[in-house]
């Protein structure tokens, strides 16, 4: 057993963790550390399918994908959302992951995979559609898109191995950062005038 | 030389070339509209697979290309596709030069086009969901320009393009899984699951197109008809390639039965919705919603007349939704507000823009006489023997929508006004004119164009 494969769960509490922080946290400081914390999460799971070194692909397009974001975030002010929004993610959240936890084992049988890829991958793109059905801010939606194709990544990596997808894949990341930067420099654009 | 050279890599270089000159407009859309005329013309004259003998040389395209290990083939059945994709390419470039569009328009505007050729070239078929998210993202600056904000309508469809391809590569693993077993195993139920919700996020089947009308309303008609017109008609060729390629696709009952119900409620839905709309922008969203809808009955038909259909159907379709887009974008251009308030008796006024905006409302609408109505009575007359609910549900929603058009025309017609007047340009008059007549005679004279449809369909050799 290597070392990824023993301390599989980690990843999975730390997905669990960073999609949380990027629902929550209004700051894109805290939001940019939570996307670098999530995909070195999301490179591990792949990594439990994958070598190793194709899997840190998905952490440097991961970080890249961050570092391309957090270009037109240096001039944003962190918008502010009253407690009770923050409350009702919370709820939606904590609902969302307890039906995650209590899937039947009869569901990770269907795609044969095993349990910490299962969860990271559902954590991921459960947390990634609540994430872009709950706001109206460029930033916040390609931040969930990346976090659900994170997700399915993970579960892909697992099902089939295909470097040209994963090639593809990265190019598709990074073309949603590239998209988010260009959203949110329109916007901002806009409210300047 | 290969097939793939020509249509896809030389056009898309074309487009690339063009972004730096954006700022000499008629210029670069005289290059994007001339390109994509050539590529047109080529893909007519040029047969793909034998050697031609051009005097002393000889020229052979291969309809094969490999790119990074996967392969882009384009056979000489492809060309009517190819044909029907770069003409109207061509003719939305040519129409940009009487709109207001983006400079960079032309440019990312051929990109995209290529890029639904290489969607449709790419073997195996799940690289093109990796395309069309390219295609989609690259749209992105035509949908919302530099210092305008994004608004909803835009952020959904990069949301709901971008789901379907997950679903769309699942799909690809579950078939391969079908394929490598025997059809019939658990895999088939996954495999038509995970293609079912692709296909839907993509072609904004029922109940996932609630982005289109927001889209309509929020981004520039021209824009939005070049987008929704292409784009659907290059992902619904990559769905009857689907079903082509699959014996165990074509032949499931809950395909077919699938495609029948969503259809049907596609075209109801989106006909009762266009009867109490007031906004012309988002009437279009429904109309392109409504084709949909009638696209996916023809192909639930399972039959070779559904295809000829669907084929058929392409043409007027592509017209109609040209024609009602450069419309609005000359209503736009003039200060008309295009909601049934602000065309109140606009017909004295322009005239030869609102009968173009009524024609292809009507025509889309399959009115008796127009280029939509020789594909949409024998669709339904099929359907109505396959399966009546579904058949009543598609009559009841092309009336609703055809009540929408006569709610247009009486706001275009009711004026106190006793003179006429044209303040149409003499260009603009002249291309609307050129539609109009197009989709009179298609309707006139429907054998021409169902004829010269079946060219497209030959590429499908198991569905047909």
């Amino acid at each position: 057993m290597t070392f990824l494969e023993t301390y599989a769960l980690v990843p999975v509490v730390l997905v669990g963790m960073t999609s949380l922080v990027l629902l929550f946290n209004p700051n894109w400081r805290w939001t940019l550390l939570a996307v670098a914390a999530q995909y070195l999460a999301v490179a591990w799971l792949v990594g439990l399918s994958w070598p190793v070194g194709l899997a840190a692909i998905k952490l440097v397009v991961g970080w890249m994908a961050g570092a391309v974001l957090s270009t037109v975030q240096a001039d944003a002010d962190a918008p502010s959302e009253p407690l009770s929004g923050r409350l009702f993610r919370l709820i939606v959240a904590a609902l969302l992951l307890v039906v995650i936890f209590t899937l039947p084992s009869s569901m990770r049988a269907w795609l044969q995979v095993t349990q910490p890829v299962f969860l990271g991958a559902i954590i991921l793109t459960g947390m990634g559609l609540l994430q872009v059905s709950m706001t109206a801010n460029p930033l916040r939606m390609v931040l969930g898109l990346l976090t659900f194709l994170a997700g399915f990544e993970v579960l892909y990596a697992a099902l089939q191995f295909s470097v040209l997808v994963a090639g593809l894949m990265a190019a598709i990341n990074l073309g949603l950062a590239l998209a988010g930067t260009y959203l949110l420099s329109t916007a901002q654009q806009k409210e300047r005038e | 030389m290969s097939a793939a050279l020509i249509w896809i890599i030389l056009p898309f270089l074309v487009a690339v070339a063009l972004l730096p000159f954006r700022s000499q407009r008629n210029l670069v859309l005289g290059v994007a509209a001339g390109t994509s005329f050539l590529l047109a013309v080529l893909a007519w004259i040029l047969p793909v697979g034998p050697a031609i003998r051009l005097g002393p040389l000889t020229l052979q395209v291969s309809p094969e290309m490999v790119i990074l290990g996967r392969r882009f083939v384009l056979e000489a059945a492809d060309h009517s596709f190819l044909i029907l994709i770069y003409v109207f390419g061509g003719i939305w470039f040519l129409g940009s030069q009487q709109v207001k569009v983006p400079d960079y328009f032309p440019g990312i505007g051929l990109a995209l086009v290529a890029m639904l050729v290489a969607a449709q070239a790419v073997e195996p078929f799940l690289y093109a969901a990796l395309i069309l998210e390219m295609a989609v993202l690259i749209s992105l600056p035509l949908l919302s320009p530099p210092g305008e904000r994004a608004g909803p309508g835009t952020l959904r469809f990069l949301i709901f393009q971008t789901l379907a391809v997950p679903f769309i590569l699942m799909a690809g693993w579950a078939s391969g899984l079908v394929e490598a077993n025997l059809p019939g195993t658990r895999w088939v139920v996954q495999a038509i699951v995970f293609l079912g919700l692709g296909f839907s996020f993509w072609l904004a089947v029922f109940p996932f197109y609630t982005w289109v009308p927001l889209l309509a309303q929020e981004t520039a008609p021209y824009i939005f008809g070049f987008l929704l017109g292409m784009l659907p008609v290059g992902v619904m060729w990559i769905a009857l390639g689907f079903l082509d390629s699959f014996t165990w696709l074509r032949t499931s009952f809950a395909v077919v039965e699938g495609l029948r119900l969503t259809g049907g409620l596609m075209v109801l839905t989106a006909g009762i919705w266009a009867a109490f709309q007031t906004n012309l922008a988002r009437m279009l969203g429904y109309a392109i919603l409504l084709e949909n809808g009638f696209a996916l009955l023809a192909v639930s038909l399972n039959s070779s007349l559904g295809l000829e259909l669907f084929a058929a159907s392409l043409v007027p379709r592509l017209v109609g939704i040209a024609l009602w887009s450069f419309a609005l974008a000359v209503y736009h251009k003039h200060g008309i507000t295009a909601d049934l308030t602000g065309l109140t008796g606009v017909l004295r006024r322009y005239p030869v823009v609102s009968s173009a905006l009524a024609l292809a409302y009507f025509s889309l609408g399959g009115l008796p006489l127009l280029a939509s109505f020789p594909v949409r009575q024998p669709l339904l007359e099929t359907l109505a023997t396959l399966n009546q609910p579904v058949a009543v549900a598609a009559i009841v929603g092309s009336l609703g929508f055809l009540l929408g058009g006569y709610r247009l025309l009486a706001a275009l017609v009711r004026s106190d006004e006793k003179d006429w007047q044209i303040h149409e340009g003499g260009i603009e008059a002249v291309m609307l004119g050129v539609a109009m007549v197009l989709l009179t005679l298609a309707g006139l004279f429907p054998w021409v164009v169902l004829r010269g449809s079946l060219g497209l369909v030959q590429v499908f050799t198991h569905l047909r």
